[in-house]
């Protein structure tokens, strides 16, 4: 009866950000990314793709709330980078990751339909 | 004060009669005498989400 | 400011392809990546689905929304899906997800005149979009058991005089509003196993002490060899890390008997399509929304220039 539409669960409200970004007041190059209306899918690959840049000493993802559709990353740098562009770059390196696959899978199924 | 209240018909729930009913009326088939009465469906389109 | 690349260059491999199956070997990432796909392939990737029931007539057994809840639970072929606009968002019409680029239209008459039970199925929708229309699984494999003569889903049955008339609106939409939009029916992937025999130890068992430890799988993982008469690894991925022949060596007194490791790194994909869109569709499109969500997510210009300039000065006045 009063459950919140489902749709909330991946629809960003009107006037909210994606995502926000927010230094940590005490250390520096560590912050924390709001991620509106996301999950573990990003989450995790988020965190585990940081985790392979050597630059970044702290990398972690949490989901504060089933109900509330969003999660937080908190990631730490050494001052050889920052926490923003260790962001930036672990999703560049994802996005290639997954151009990577797909070109792999579209060849695959090619050579795939032609053996068969 | 409701303008004259309309005569709804029911169906009867034993033999299948048509019984037109007033306010006021015994809820009794015409016919066979069973108490037990159904509303027809309405003949307007109903909407409904598919969840 | 641009880093050092940590892509990396995962490979696929096709083990068996099907319309609404697949297989295939994922290599050279991690879970992570595995994990987000298969959750995308359940969850994200669009499909078409009824979503909006106007009933005309029904004066069959069963109520209008149990027919409603049948209905929005028929998988429609749904290639235009990712081309499609979200009702939500369709601009086109007026809120009310309605138009050509946001929903097809359904539509089904039938009347029982016979004495005969008559059968209403999903063939009995009528579609004004011949690329959405509910899935013909009696095409898919008429080898095996066809379903009630390849008749489709059955919706509800009529007797004489019964009769259901309706208008169904289909719409895009995802699993993760309803699971009538996903597309997929399973979607597993596991750990390559890698399994080693210790040749010594295992000579030091009788052929009888073998075949015990070879049945203590629940699963057909270890043979015999017919001729040398030596355990063998017949199907290491019918092993379902269980740990029961770990067990059972240690407790013949033999620990170390047989070693087996999860390769972090390869993962066996099965994935089984609904019918919605093609198994290596499905794949493809989990990869394309994958990359959509990732890109959804970068940094939006005035949050990186509200940081260069106030950032510093923010955090160090809210540190106080």
């Amino acid at each position: 009866m009063n459950a919140p539409d489902r749709y909330e669960r991946f629809v960003v409200p009107e006037g909210t950000k994606k995502v926000s970004y927010e230094r940590d007041t005490k250390i520096i190059n560590a912050a924390s990314f709001t991620i509106e209306r996301e999950d573990h899918t990003i989450g995790n690959i988020l965190r585990m793709q940081l985790h392979k840049d050597p630059n970044v000493l702290f990398a972690g993802y949490k989901l504060p709330h089933p109900l509330q559709y969003k999660i937080i990353i908190r990631i730490h740098t050494t001052s050889q980078s920052s926490p923003m562009q260790a962001y930036n770059q672990s999703i560049n390196d994802l996005d290639k990751e997954l151009d990577t696959l797909k070109s792999g899978f579209e060849a695959e199924l090619l050579k795939f339909s032609k053996d068969y | 004060m409701d303008p004259l209240p309309e005569p709804v018909s029911y169906l009867c729930g034993d033999c299948g009669v048509e019984n037109t009913l007033k306010p006021g009326d015994v809820i009794q088939c015409r016919e066979c005498g069973y108490r037990i009465l159904y509303k027809k469906r309405t003949r307007r389109i109903v909407q409904y989400e598919a969840r | 400011m641009e880093g050092a690349s940590y892509a990396r260059m995962p490979r696929v491999k096709i083990r068996e392809l099907k319309d609404d199956y697949m297989k295939f070997e994922l290599r050279d990432t991690d879970a992570s990546v595995a994990n987000a796909l298969r959750r995308v392939m359940i969850s994200e990737v669009p499909t078409v689905a009824i979503d909006l029931v106007e009933i005309e007539v029904n004066s069959s057994v069963l109520n209008d929304e149990f027919i409603a809840h049948r209905l929005g639970l028929i998988p429609l072929t749904s290639e235009r899906a990712m081309g499609m606009r979200f009702s939500r968002d369709c601009d086109a019409c007026d809120g009310d997800g309605q138009c050509e680029y946001c929903s097809v239209e359904f539509h089904l008459r039938v009347k029982c005149m016979t004495d005969s039970t008559l059968d209403v199925t999903s063939k009995d929708l009528y579609s004004s979009d011949h690329t959405v229309v509910p899935v013909d699984f009696s095409a898919a494999d008429s080898s095996s058991v066809e379903t009630s003569d390849g008749r489709g889903i059955i919706i509800v049955k009529l007797r004489k005089g019964q009769e259901l008339r309706l208008r169904a609106i289909a719409r895009k939409g995802i699993g993760k509003d309803h699971a009538k939009w996903s597309p997929a029916a399973t979607v597993t992937f596991m750990y390559e196993p890698e399994i080693h025999i210790n040749e010594d130890l295992m000579e030091s068992l009788s052929l009888e002490e073998k075949k015990e430890w070879i049945d203590s799988s629940p699963t057909r993982v270890f043979d015999i060899d017919p001729v040398t008469q030596q355990v063998m690894v017949v199907d290491p991925e019918a092993y379902s890390y269980d740990d029961e022949v770990i067990k059972k060596a240690e407790a013949m007194g033999k620990p170390g008997l047989v070693e087996i490791n999860a390769k972090q790194d390869s993962f066996i994909f099965t994935v089984e399509s609904t019918g919605a869109v093609k198994a290596s569709q499905l794949l493809q499109n989990a990869i394309e929304i994958l990359k959509q969500k990732l890109d959804a997510v970068r940094l939006s210009e005035d949050t990186v220039e509200a940081d260069d300039q106030f950032g510093e000065l923010g955090a160090h006045m809210r540190g106080g």
